[in-house]
C-alpha cells in the first residue's frame, strides 16, 4: 500500500494509527534522530554555546513522524548510546522516551505551528523533561549527575531542601533554555526541509 | 511478449502538484536487451526507474494513469518485495544505498536473502556467487562504508544480483564516481548483460552509455522525445539540437556531416578509433594543413594569489597526502587532476586554510595561511565543495545565495548587486523564490556556486563542478568559468572532467601520490598519456583523435580538431 | 565506539540475551538491598568475571573516567548537605561532612558502579551483530534490530559529516568566534544540511530496503548463528525468579 496515512480528527486518532506511523521510512528516521542527539551536543560545544541540545532529535522526529515514532527514537538514543558509550544514561531513556512522545503529541495537536506556540511547546516538554529526570536523577543517582550545576543542588540541600525538590528546583532552572531552544531549532529545521522528504505525518503537523 | 511495457503513463507526485514527472510514456523493453536511458536533468528518468520497479505507486504518493507490465504482471497488482526479485535497482550515490546496519560485505549482500527467510546454506551460497559475479569476493570481510565509491556500487549490485532478478535497472550509478570506478562498473554491467541479464540504465554518460547499450531512449519534460540504435539517436539529437553530453567522437563525426565530408547516412562514429578513420577518409580526400591557435591568457604580474611552498601533508601523522608541493598560481584557469587519493582533495583545503600543512607553507595573496582563521582567508579563497548538500540551509535559493555575501559583510546594496549578478551567472532566476532542497541535485550544486561567489574573492575553488550536471549545467559553469577569468580571478577546479579541462584551463597540474606530476599548459599535459596513465587521467578525445592522426600541434577540443583539418563549425 | 572484545571465555560464549538479562536482574537487584556492602560485592564480582574474562583491563579504565565525576559529586554534595545528616565525622573550618551523607554516597557510588560494570561487560563480550540476531531470535522485531545496528553506524558518520559541513560552512565565511548571537544562528546553519542530507540519503536507504524486503512480513533467517546452551536457558529463567524472589522478600520484610 502506498505510504500514506489518511487524517483524521477528533478523539485519540493517534492512538489508533501507532502500526501506521511505522512505515519504512519511520524506521529509516530513527537511526538520524539518534544521531543527531549525539551530534547536536558536539556541535553545541563547536560553537561553544552553553546548552546540551542532547534531544534535538527525539524532538524532530517526533515533529516529522508522530509521538511514536519520537518516543521509540528517544528510548533507543539512550539504550544505544547507553550500551556502546556509558552505561549511567540507560536509565534516562525513559526521559527521552517522554520527550518524543510529548514533542510527537504536540505536533500532531497543532502545537508546532507558529512562533509562539512553539515556545509554549518548548515550555511543555522542559516541564516533562524535568518531572521525569528528577526521580532518576534521585533513585538511581542519588540526587548528582556529575556537572557543575550539582552545585546548585548543594546550595538547595544546604538551605534545608528535601533531595527531590531541590533536584527539580534545579533542573527547572538549567533546562529551560536547552529545551525552548531544541524545540525551535526543530521547528526551523523542520520547516526548511521541503515537503517530498518529509513522512507523510509531517504534513499534519507543520505549516506549508 | 515485451518483458516490460509500458502503455500512456503519466504520473504526478503527491509531493509536487502541478508538475507532470511523468507526460504519456510508452515504450517495450525486451528480454535481454540492454536500453540506456538519458536526458537533462529533471527529465523524468529516475520517475521511469521507479516505475519499473514498481516504486511508482507503492513507495510514492501520487497519480498514476496508464498500465505497466513487468513479465507478465501489471505492477499496480504486484507487491513490491516481490517485484524486487524481478527488477534489482541499483542507486546513483553507492553509500546511501547500503543498508547500513551491515559490518562487512558478506553481511550487506546476505542482508536482502536474510529477509527472504532462506536458510542458511542457500543465503551463503548466493551471497558468495553473486560477490564472485562482481568481483569482490576478496572484499568480502571488509566494512562497505569503507570502500571506494567504485567497490561500493558493486556491492550494491551484488546485494541486489544475490535475489536473482531478471532486469538490472541501473539510475546514473557511476555520476558519483571517478573514472577508475566508473569504468568498473560499466564493465561489470556489460559482462552482466553478456551473461543474459536485460539491464536499463540512466546516465549521462553518453561516451560509454552509447557503445555498450542496444537502445539508447532520450527523455525530456516527462516523455520520451527520441528513442531507437544509440549512434542513430544521438544524429537525431545533434540534428535537432537536443542538449546532451554527446561524446566528442560523435560530435566530430556530426560536424562532418554536416559539411558533407562524410555522407549523413553513415552511423556516427562512438570511438577514438572510428572517429580518427572518418578523418583519415576526409584527409585523403580533400587534404589539409593544422593550425590550432593556442590564445594565451594575460596574467596578472605581480604577487601570485596563491603560493604553495614545500607543502607536505599528512593525515593524522600517518598518512602522507601531499609530499613537498611547491607551486604559484596567479590567474586564469587552473585544473587540478588526478585520481583519487592523489592529493587533489587535500591540495584543496590548504588553498583556503582548512589544512594547514605539515611542513612548508601557503601563501594566499601574502597572507601565511598558518595565521589565519579559515573564515578570514575566505575573503581571498571562495570554495565551493562537491557535495552541496553540505553547505545548503535557507530557505529560499536567494536567501542562500546572499549567505556568502553576508558572512563577509558586505552593505546591503553592494550585496544586492552580488547576489544579482551571481543569480545570473548561474541563471537561478527562475527558481530564486524555491526552497534550495526542493530542487535538483544539479540545481543544488548551482546554488551553492552561486553562493561563493557573492563572497567576491579574487580566487574561487570549485570541485568537482561538472559531476552529476547535464549539459546545460556543464555549458553553463564553463560560461561561468571564462567570465570569472576575465574578471581577472583565479579559478581553481579540481575535476575528473578531462573535457572540460580542455575546453578551459589556462593551466593543468596533475598530482599523484601526493606529488607534482604534470603542470603546464593544457596542450603539453594531455599530450603526454603515459605519465597521465600514472594517476589515472586519460586525455581529451579530441586529442586522442589528433595522436592517431600525427596532428601537430594536438589538438584539445573538437572545435581545435576540426579546424585542423579545414573544418569550419557549423551553426 | 565498538567496545568488543574478540575472546573465548565463559562471558563471550553465553548468548547474548542471557547477559542482558542477567545484568539487568543484576542491577535492579542492588538497588534493592540496603546498604553499600550488596552493592560493593557485586561490584567486585563483576570485576573478577570481567578478569576471568580477560577484559578487565579495557574494563577498569572507562569505569573509573565515568564514575570519578558523580563519585565526586556525591561525596561533596551529599556529604556535606545530606538531608537526614546528624553525625559529623570530619570538620575542615565551615565544612562539614557527615556519616549519614557519606554513608548515602557511598552506597550510591557502588550501585552505579554496577551499572557500569555490568553492561560494560555485556558490551565487552557480546558483538553488537550478535547482540541484535539473539535479540531476533528471541522474538523482539527484525527492524528494531536493524534500526539499533544502523544507529551505532550512524552516530560516527554524522560525526564525521558535522565535521565536513563546519568546513564547508568555514569556507563560505562562517565565523564560529563570533558573538553569542550568530553563534546561536550558526546552530541553523549547522543543523540543517545535516539533517537535510541525512534525509535525502534516507529516502534511498528506505527505497533499497524495502527492494531487499525489509517491510516483508514473514519469517526471517540470518546469516550469524547465536548458539543458546542449556546454561543460557537457566540462567535466564534462574536470574529473574532470585529476582522476584528479592522483591518478595523485601515487600515482607
Amino acid at each position: 500500500m502506498a505510504d500514506t496515512t489518511p487524517n483524521r480528527a477528533g478523539g485519540l486518532p493517534f492512538i489508533r494509527s501507532i502500526s501506521e506511523d511505522f512505515t519504512t521510512r519511520a524506521w529509516v528516521l530513527i537511526p538520524i534522530g539518534i544521531g543527531i542527539n549525539v551530534v547536536g551536543g558536539y556541535i553545541a560545544q563547536v560553537l561553544r554555546l552553553p546548552i546540551f541540545l542532547d534531544v534535538i532529535g527525539t524532538i524532530l522526529v517526533g515533529v516529522l513522524a508522530g509521538p511514536w515514532v519520537g518516543a521509540l527514537a528517544g528510548f533507543l538514543t539512550n539504550i544505544v548510546t547507553g550500551l556502546v558509550v556509558n552505561p549511567t544514561l540507560l536509565p534516562y531513556s525513559a526521559t527521552n522516551l517522554a520527550i518524543g512522545l510529548v514533542a510527537g503529541i504536540l505536533a500532531v495537536t497543532g502545537w508546532f505551528k507558529s512562533y509562539w506556540k512553539v515556545a509554549v511547546s518548548g515550555i511543555i516538554i522542559t516541564i516533562v523533561a524535568v518531572v521525569v529526570s528528577a526521580p532518576i536523577t534521585v533513585f538511581v543517582f542519588g540526587g548528582v549527575t556529575g556537572h557543575g550545576t550539582d552545585l546548585i543542588v548543594g546550595y538547595f540541600l544546604a538551605t534545608g531542601n528535601q533531595l527531590l525538590s531541590s533536584v527539580l528546583k534545579t533542573s527547572f532552572i538549567v533546562e529551560p533554555i536547552d529545551k525552548i531552544i531544541s524545540s525551535y531549532l526543530a521547528f526551523f529545521i523542520a520547516r526548511a526541509i521541503p515537503a517530498r522528504y518529509r513522512p507523510p505525518k509531517a504534513r499534519q503537523t507543520l505549516p506549508e | 511478449m515485451s518483458l516490460i511495457e509500458i502503455a500512456d503513463v503519466a504520473f504526478t507526485y503527491a509531493a509536487q502538484p502541478g508538475v507532470r514527472a511523468l507526460d504519456g510514456v510508452s515504450c517495450a523493453i525486451e528480454r535481454g536487451s540492454f536500453v540506456g536511458i538519458t536526458g537533462p536533468a529533471d527529465a523524468g528518468k529516475t520517475s521511469l526507474c521507479r516505475l519499473i520497479a514498481g516504486y511508482i505507486p507503492h513507495l510514492f504518493d501520487g497519480e498514476l494513469s496508464g498500465e505497466v507490465v513487468v513479465d507478465g504482471a501489471p505492477t499496480r497488482r504486484v507487491p513490491v518485495e516481490e517485484l524486487a526479485g524481478k527488477v534489482g535497482y541499483v542507486f546513483e550515490n553507492p553509500f546511501d544505498q547500503l543498508t547500513g546496519a551491515s559490518l562487512t560485505v558478506l553481511e550487506e549482500v546476505a542482508f536482502a536473502l536474510e529477509n527472504m527467510g532462506l536458510p542458511r546454506e542457500e543465503i551463503e551460497r548466493r551471497a558468495w556467487e553473486s560477490m564472485r559475479l562482481m568481483g569482490i569476493d576478496h572484499l568480502a570481510d571488509r566494512h562497505p562504508m569503507r570502500l571506494s565509491g567504485g567497490q561500493s556500487q558493486r556491492v550494491a549490485i551484488a546485494s541486489v544480483l544475490a535475489m536473482r532478478p531478471e532486469i538490472l535497472l541501473l539510475d546514473e550509478p557511476t555520476s558519483q564516481l571517478d573514472p577508475v570506478g566508473a569504468e568498473e562498473v560499466f564493465e561489470t554491467v556489460l559482462r552482466l548483460h553478456q551473461q543474459g541479464l536485460t539491464v536499463i540504465m540512466v546516465s549521462q554518460d553518453l561516451e560509454r552509455l552509447s557503445r555498450y547499450a542496444d537502445r539508447l531512449l532520450v527523455m525530456r519534460g516527462g516523455r520520451i522525445v527520441l528513442e531507437g540504435e544509440p549512434r542513430e539517436v544521438l544524429g537525431r539529437a545533434l540534428a535537432s539540437g537536443l542538449p546532451l553530453v554527446m561524446p566528442v567522437p560523435a560530435a566530430v563525426g556530426w560536424q562532418l556531416r554536416q559539411v558533407e565530408a562524410v555522407p549523413v547516412s553513415r552511423p556516427l562514429p562512438l570511438t577514438v578509433e572510428e572517429a580518427a578513420a572518418e578523418i583519415e577518409g576526409v584527409l585523403q580526400a580533400g587534404g589539409s594543413d593544422l593550425r590550432a591557435v593556442d590564445p594565451v591568457r594575460e596574467g596578472r604580474s605581480g604577487e601570485p594569489q596563491v603560493r604553495l611552498e614545500g607543502v607536505s601533508f599528512s593525515y593524522g601523522g600517518q598518512v602522507r597526502a601531499l609530499e613537498d608541493v611547491s607551486l604559484e598560481m596567479d590567474a586564469g584557469c587552473v585544473c587540478i587532476l588526478g585520481q583519487n587519493g592523489s592529493g587533489k582533495t587535500t591540495l584543496m583545503k590548504h588553498l583556503n586554510g582548512l589544512l594547514k600543512p605539515s611542513s612548508g607553507r601557503v601563501l594566499v595573496r601574502g597572507e601565511d595561511t598558518r595565521d589565519h582563521r579559515v573564515a578570514h582567508l575566505a575573503r581571498h579563497v571562495a570554495l565551493a565543495f562537491q557535495n552541496p548538500d553540505d553547505q545548503l540551509f535557507r530557505s529560499s535559493v536567494e536567501r542562500e545565495v546572499r549567505f556568502g555575501a553576508e558572512n563577509m559583510g558586505f552593505p546591503p546594496e553592494e550585496a544586492e548587486k552580488l547576489v544579482e549578478r551571481a543569480l545570473d551567472l548561474l541563471q537561478l532566476r527562475d527558481v530564486r523564490h524555491r526552497k534550495p532542497y526542493d530542487l535538483g541535485l544539479s540545481w543544488r550544486k548551482r546554488v551553492a556556486i552561486a553562493s561563493v561567489l557573492t563572497m567576491a574573492s579574487p580566487v574561487v575553488v570549485l570541485d568537482e563542478p561538472t559531476g552529476g550536471q547535464d549539459a546545460e549545467g556543464i555549458q553553463l559553469l564553463g560560461a561561468l568559468v571564462e567570465h570569472l577569468v576575465g574578471e581577472g580571478k583565479l579559478v581553481v577546479v579540481v575535476t575528473h572532467d578531462v573535457e572540460f579541462a580542455a575546453e578551459h584551463a589556462d593551466r593543468a597540474i596533475a598530482l599523484h601520490a601526493g606529488r607534482v606530476l604534470l603542470d603546464g599548459g593544457p596542450r603539453e599535459v594531455f599530450a603526454q598519456a603515459e605519465v597521465l596513465a600514472r594517476t589515472h587521467v586519460h586525455p581529451p578525445a579530441a586529442l586522442l583523435i589528433g595522436q592517431r592522426l600525427g596532428l601537430a600541434p594536438l589538438p584539445l577540443t573538437p572545435q581545435e580538431l576540426l579546424a585542423a583539418v579545414g573544418i569550419a563549425r557549423q551553426r | 565506539m565498538l567496545e568488543y572484545v574478540q575472546g573465548d571465555s565463559f562471558l563471550h560464549r553465553l548468548n547474548p540475551v542471557t547477559k542482558l538479562v542477567v545484568a539487568t536482574c543484576l542491577v535492579v537487584a542492588t538497588f534493592l538491598m540496603p546498604g553499600f556492602a550488596p552493592s560493593l560485592v557485586v561490584a567486585l564480582l563483576l570485576l573478577a568475571c570481567a578478569w576471568l574474562a580477560g577484559v578487565a583491563g579495557r574494563a577498569i579504565r572507562p569505569t573509573l573516567s565515568i564514575l570519578a565525576p558523580l563519585a565526586i559529586a556525591l561525596l561533596l554534595i551529599q556529604g556535606m548537605f545530606y538531608p537526614g545528616r546528624q553525625t559529623p565525622v570530619v570538620t575542615v573550618g565551615p565544612i562539614t561532612f557527615w556519616r549519614e551523607g557519606l554513608l548515602y554516597a557511598l552506597t550510591f557510588t557502588c550501585r552505579i558502579a554496577v551499572i557500569i560494570l555490568a553492561f560494560l561487560l555485556l558490551m565487552l563480550t557480546t558483538h553488537p551483530k550478535a547482540l541484535s540476531v539473539a535479540l531476533v531470535q528471541r522474538g523482539m522485531s527484525p527492524k528494531l534490530a536493524y534500526v539499533f545496528l544502523a544507529s551505532l553506524q550512524f552516530i560516527p558518520e554524522m560525526q564525521r559529516r558535522a565535521l565536513i559541513i563546519s568546513e564547508a560552512q568555514q569556507a563560505r565565511g562562517l565565523d564560529t568566534r563570533a558573538n553569542l548571537w550568530r553563534r546561536l544562528g550558526s546552530l541553523t546553519v549547522m543543523l540543517v544540511p545535516l539533517i537535510a542530507g541525512a534525509l535525502i540519503a534516507a529516502e534511498t536507504r528506505f527505497l533499497a530496503l524495502e527492494a531487499r524486503g525489509f517491510g516483508r512480513k514473514g519469517q526471517r533467517t540470518s546469516l550469524l548463528e547465536v548458539p543458546d546452551g542449556g546454561v543460557d536457558r537457566l540462567l535466564r529463567w534462574a536470574a529473574p525468579a532470585l529476582l522476584l524472589l528479592l522483591i518478595a522478600w523485601k515487600v515482607v520484610a
